[in-house]
């Protein structure tokens, strides 16, 4: 694990050239070639044609215009189809792998960048429109500056051949389309801004499509009458977006009308100067026919290239949220202080608010837990239980005050600690990868291991639930496929348990078990704290009796601080009077 | 699948489609005229070469301009099609939609978890553009047919007929290539469909901020993205394989088009008959058997666009009229305080051999309160869901009051009865939506407002993450919503699936407390584990595997039910060593 630092760099097309050639240099060489190729086509092809209709103009027998004949259409349809196929082939190999790098770097990049972006503003949008873009964006622009290139080439290779016939032509439709792309210009950029003004609706319209389809609500949404307001939500959000949709196609429509128009014009403007130069005899009939043919050949050129310069800045605008998104500040990663022993944690007058809320969900705490301590955190819901454990983790850092591990600041070595560590959040990812994937998550370098697999088996009881699952260990597991609550748990039990951690941490471990699971998972836990700073986030009485410290949490402050017998001795407080509550029912 | 339904499914759903959207009849009057355009212009350009060389010049002039123009015409009316398309599609689909939304409201839950069923449904909301797609692809047919014949007719008058109708084999290689390969291309992306499906769900775990947090913890990124680098290498693998042969298979093809236009051009050339302009005809022919070809290259696609989008309607059709899970309710009601009896009842999941629940028979009075527990996986769950008439069972009958729970709408069954279930849906509203549901029930609010404080009730950011104005609740706060949602109503019957699972000792005390208010003579059925709660219920029924192995009080059952006592004794050994402080304290 390196400590990279990643600094500005924009995505141009220098950049992306550079990464493309060192991946694939070859196919980028027969990329040029294929385009140079196929750039000096035109002006080959309207010099056969010249040579055609004198010939055919002049009526000479058939025998000697065949081989006029096969030559132009080999240059006409043949060549310009063959090349493309070919490029079309090498493009797909060298789009595949750009995509998969920079989707890969993408990725990388998420997980470096510090969780709290992505939990509300802007960042997940941008996450995700970048990786819808990687797909098309990157090749397009390799392609659309050669075949730019090479298009001007052609133009360039006609007006050398055709001096006034066709540099007039060429000027007539440059300054005609140049007209029309500085219209056009807006409506590119409209179209990326409509696009990024409804994401986010249409994101939420999704959801709501999802949670009615989804099998695990079914039950509730059927009983409480719920998913007809759902969907009648859903519907009311369609015929908005498609609403807005077509107003902002009706807007696009009718400039385009108007660049059509003019894009018509153009036609019209070089058919009447190539009857000029005719009328005044700068050019004969054989000429005239062929440019007549060629003008839709030339407009075409132009046109395409202005098209292509277009994509080219499109697409530079879907290279911002990547480029954002690559250069988005990572979390701090410092390695010189491996943890290889139970670390110690102190909290130092920490107060912390989540992003974008008000209340403090930490005021000013103090504790510190000593290396090999077993603590809990106890306390009411939202009284900033699982706050703290984010904290610890590093996966940010408070408003005041310091969380120091060790002695250092936990978001200043949060790789270390994350390294030494292993945890059972509340939310345990189901992941959609392998039964196999799903329990050595936490190690995927000691997959290989069998004892330790096996053992982490035996251990956690899944012998069973592999048995039953319809590949073992290789079922891919879709959607958190088939398994009850409380296999999962058992599942994400096995996963905490796979990596040997120096500091343990379990978030409300036992919510949805029965009461004997309960017990085996409180013995359980005993044995994976073992030589290890532990840190639990519960509420139940049974757990708290087996650590060393209780910390309880009221509204973000710390009430009580001790052991089980030491908050009992008191005689009031939060601990005991919890304890009390629970004893009566029993009793 | 048999041609009748096919015929039949087609033109039902252009029928539909039609009637839907009757200016579409305009879409295909306008494609159909611009079909015959690359003949109008060949002609003109034909007209405008001749004049070229014999140098009329005034009529030269009108030529091109009415070149220009029907050029401009051509536009316009593609841009009015575009309109049409935009509009009609759409609305296609989303009536395709309310279609299918309608027919899911009649169904019972039970059915989400019938795998066929559920993917029919999934795979049914994914085409419901088909039949927008047949439409279009029948217009487009029609459209390359009408130039072809365009096309023949042009050439009859330049070459002797049967030269003619050779040249309309200039059509064959496109159609044989595209016959080839769209069926080929279209088998190998529905093969890859699933996996580029399951590389986008991998993908996908980066966006979740819960999957992320343990990504970040275990360091398991590069990993995770091998996977997905597996999965879209084999989606690459297939495509390339397809590339391949299409490149030259293409080759090919281009090689056979290029060969025919040259026969056809030699013959136009050497066939002197009457005075054609040979240098018009043939620099005009040239464009216009480009375009057959390229308006050819994609019939295939057409023609397995609407074989498919045929099937796909068809599917949507049998999804449609499937009567298998939908329910029959009665106008029957129910009176402010009934029995729940179940008589026999044995249920299984669909694709599962074992029963979950076996011959349970089971009778719950109006005012009872009633616990059950047992181990995870004895059913406790899915004999609540039973109870409610959500699930229908396999063999025996649940009545209420005499009156079978399949009869009841469940408009009814929601008046009188609230369920709390284990993990209440999160919907993406605020807080206060999340709880009154849009439903006019101001003591759900207040029982809210008695739960949470008031900045976190008061707060209209959306409970789900990624958006804008997002914000988190934990989930204890989540359970409390959904108790919110079921205390608040005036019901007969409340059904609480562990309640307080993720609550705080005090807090599941608290709600306790407010639960028995709220709940006060009317009948509480609830699933726990904690026993301690349950030892209050009027009655405790114990399960073991799908069967009910003990019922009774508290006492009873300590006494009488070995499995209950050691669950019971195994919660309160933890308390044992302070019984002395406990009592003092009372």
């Amino acid at each position: 694990m390196k400590n990279k630092a990643d600094s500005r760099k924009r995505t141009t097309f220098a950049s992306i050239f550079k990464l493309g050639f060192c991946e694939k240099p070859i196919n980028i060489l027969w990329l040029i070639l294929l385009s140079l190729l196929l750039s000096l086509l035109p002006s080959l092809e309207i010099y056969m044609m010249e040579i055609l209709v004198d010939k055919i103009n002049q009526l000479v027998p058939y025998s000697q215009i065949i081989s006029v004949l096969i030559i132009y259409i080999a240059l006409f349809y043949f060549a310009p189809q063959l090349f493309s196929n070919v490029k079309s082939v090498i493009k797909m190999s060298i789009n595949y792998l750009l995509d998969i790098s920079l989707r890969t770097k993408i990725l990388c990049k998420i997980a470096r960048i510090g969780i709290k972006n992505f939990e509300s503003g802007e960042l997940p949008n941008k996450a995700s429109r970048a990786l819808n873009s990687t797909k098309s964006g990157f090749l397009r622009q390799y392609e659309t500056v050669f075949d730019m290139t090479a298009s001007l080439f052609s133009l360039f290779s006609i007006i050398l051949l055709y001096g006034i016939a066709g540099g007039g032509i060429i000027a007539i439709c440059v300054i005609c389309t140049i007209i029309v792309e500085l219209l056009r210009k807006n409506v590119t950029d409209d179209d990326y801004e409509f696009s990024k003004s409804i994401d986010e609706k249409r994101r939420y319209n999704n959801e709501l499509k999802a949670l009615v389809m989804d099998k695990s609500t079914a039950p509730e949404l059927n009983f409480c009458v719920m998913r007809e307001k759902l969907l009648s939500l859903y519907e009311a959000g369609k015929v908005e977006l498609d609403e807005l949709e077509y107003r902002h196609m009706l807007k696009t429509r009718r400039i385009n009308i108007i660049l059509r128009f003019i894009d018509q014009i153009k036609h019209l403007f070089c058919f009447i100067y190539l009857f000029v130069l005719f009328v005044s005899q700068i050019i004969d009939v054989s000429l005239m026919i062929t440019f007549v043919y060629a003008v839709f050949r030339i407009s075409s050129l132009t046109s395409s290239i202005m098209g292509l310069y277009r994509i080219y800045i499109s697409n530079r605008n879907i290279f911002t949220d990547i480029d954002d998104i690559l250069s988005f500040e990572e979390e701090a990663a410092d390695y010189k202080t491996a943890i290889t022993s139970p670390p110690t944690i102190e909290f130092r007058n920490v107060s912390y608010r989540y992003p974008a809320q008000n209340e403090y969900a930490l005021s000013d705490v103090s504790f510190t837990i000593k290396a090999g301590e077993r603590a809990v955190f106890c306390g009411k819901n939202g009284s900033g239980k699982s706050t703290a454990l984010r904290l610890i983790l590093g996966y940010d850092k408070p408003e005041s005050g310091a969380v120091l591990i060790n002695g250092i600041e936990a978001h200043l070595s949060s790789h270390a600690l994350r390294a030494a560590s292993t945890a059972l959040f509340q939310d345990y990812a189901k992941y959609e990868l392998t039964l196999r994937d799903n329990i050595t998550a936490s190690n995927f370098d000691k997959q290989a291991d069998t004892d330790e697999f096996d053992k982490t088996i035996n251990w956690a009881d899944i012998a069973g639930i592999i048995e039953k699952a319809a590949n073992q260990l290789d079922t891919d597991i879709i959607h958190g496929g088939n398994f009850s609550g409380g296999e999962w748990q058992k599942i994400a039990f096995a996963r905490t348990k796979f990596k040997a951690g120096r500091f343990v941490a379990l978030d409300e471990p036992n919510s949805a078990v029965d009461a004997k699971f309960e017990m085996e998972m409180y013995k359980k836990f005993l044995e994976v704290s073992f030589d290890s700073t532990s840190l639990v986030v519960s509420h139940r009485l049974p757990i708290c009796q087996l650590c060393d410290r209780i910390i309880v949490l009221d509204k973000g402050r710390v009430v009580e601080n001790g052991s089980h017998d030491e908050l009992l001795q008191k005689g009031s407080g939060y601990y005991h009077s919890m304890y009390v509550t629970q004893a009566n029912l029993y009793y | 699948m048999k041609v009748k339904t096919m015929i039949s499914a087609y033109f039902q759903a252009i029928s539909m489609y039609i009637r839907r959207s009757p200016n579409i009849i305009g879409f295909v009057i306008v494609s159909l005229i611009i079909s015959i355009f690359p003949y109008i212009n060949t002609i003109l350009l034909n007209m405008i070469i001749e004049r070229i060389q014999n140098q009329a010049y005034q009529i030269l002039f009108v030529l091109i301009f009415g070149y220009v123009l029907f050029a401009i015409i051509r536009d316009l009316m593609n841009n009015l099609n575009q309109q049409f398309i935009f509009r009609a599609s759409r609305e296609m689909s989303n009536a395709l939609q309310l279609q299918i939304h309608s027919k899911v409201m009649k169904v019972s839950s039970l059915s989400f978890e019938a795998e066929q069923w559920y993917e029919q449904y999934r795979r049914v909301e994914h085409i419901t553009g088909c039949v927008h797609d047949l439409f279009i692809s029948t217009v487009a047919l029609l459209s390359a047919v009408i130039t072809l014949i365009t096309y023949i007719i042009y050439l009859f008058e330049l070459i002797p007929f049967y030269f003619a109708l050779l040249g309309a084999l200039i059509i064959i290689p496109a159609l044989i290539k595209s016959f080839v390969f769209s069926r080929q291309s279209y088998f190998s992306d529905r093969a890859v469909d699933s996996k580029r499906q399951r590389a986008g769900d991998i993908q996908g775990m980066f966006l979740d901020i819960n999957i992320l947090k343990e990504i970040k913890l275990f360091f398991s990124e590069r990993h995770i993205i091998n996977r997905l680098r597996d999965k879209t290498d084999e989606v690459q693998k297939q495509k390339r394989n397809i590339e391949f042969r299409y490149s030259f298979y293409c080759t090919l093809m281009y090689l056979l088009v290029g060969a025919i236009v040259f026969v056809i051009l030699s013959l136009v050339y050497t066939s002197n008959s009457s005075a054609q302009n040979t240098t018009a005809t043939m620099i005009t022919l040239i464009p216009f058997m480009l375009t057959l070809v390229s308006s050819f290259d994609q019939t295939s696609n057409h023609m397995d666009g609407v074989f498919y989008s045929t099937q796909e309607y068809q599917e949507i059709r049998d999804f449609l009229m499937d009567k298998t899970h939908e329910v029959q309710t009665s106008d029957a009601k129910l009176p402010c305080d009934f029995s729940i009896q179940l008589d026999h009842v044995t249920f299984s999941y669909p694709n599962s051999i074992e029963p979950v629940l076996h011959d349970i028979t089971l009778t719950i009075k109006p005012y009872e309160t009633v616990a059950l527990v047992g181990q995870n996986g004895c059913g406790k769950t899915t004999l609540l869901k039973v109870l409610a008439g959500l699930y229908p069972p396999e063999s025996g009958e649940i009545y209420y009051d005499r009156i079978n729970v399949q009869n009841i709408d469940r408009h009814e069954i929601y008046d009188k009865i609230s369920f709390a279930f284990q993990s209440p849906v999160k919907y993406p509203f605020c807080l206060k939506d999340n709880v009154s549901l849009f439903e006019d029930k101001p003591e759900r609010c207040k029982i809210a407002q008695e739960m949470f404080d008031d900045t976190l009730y008061h707060d209209d950011k959306i409970l789900s993450p990624g958006y804008t104005n997002s914000r988190n609740v934990s989930g204890g706060q989540w359970q409390k919503i959904g108790l919110a949602r079921a205390l608040g109503n005036n019901s007969s019957v409340y059904i609480f699936d562990e309640p307080t699972s993720a609550l705080d000792p005090i807090a599941e005390i608290e709600i306790f407390n407010s639960f028995f208010a709220h709940t006060k003579g009317k009948c509480v059925i609830l699933s726990t584990h904690r026993l301690g709660l349950a030892r209050k219920a009027d009655r405790i029924i114990v399960m073991d595997r799908g069967r009910i192995i003990g019922q009774g009080t508290h006492d009873e059952l300590i006494q009488s039910c070995i499995e209950y006592r050691e669950l019971y004794d195994s919660q309160k050994q933890w308390y044992t060593m302070r019984n002395e402080d406990a009592k003092d304290e009372k």
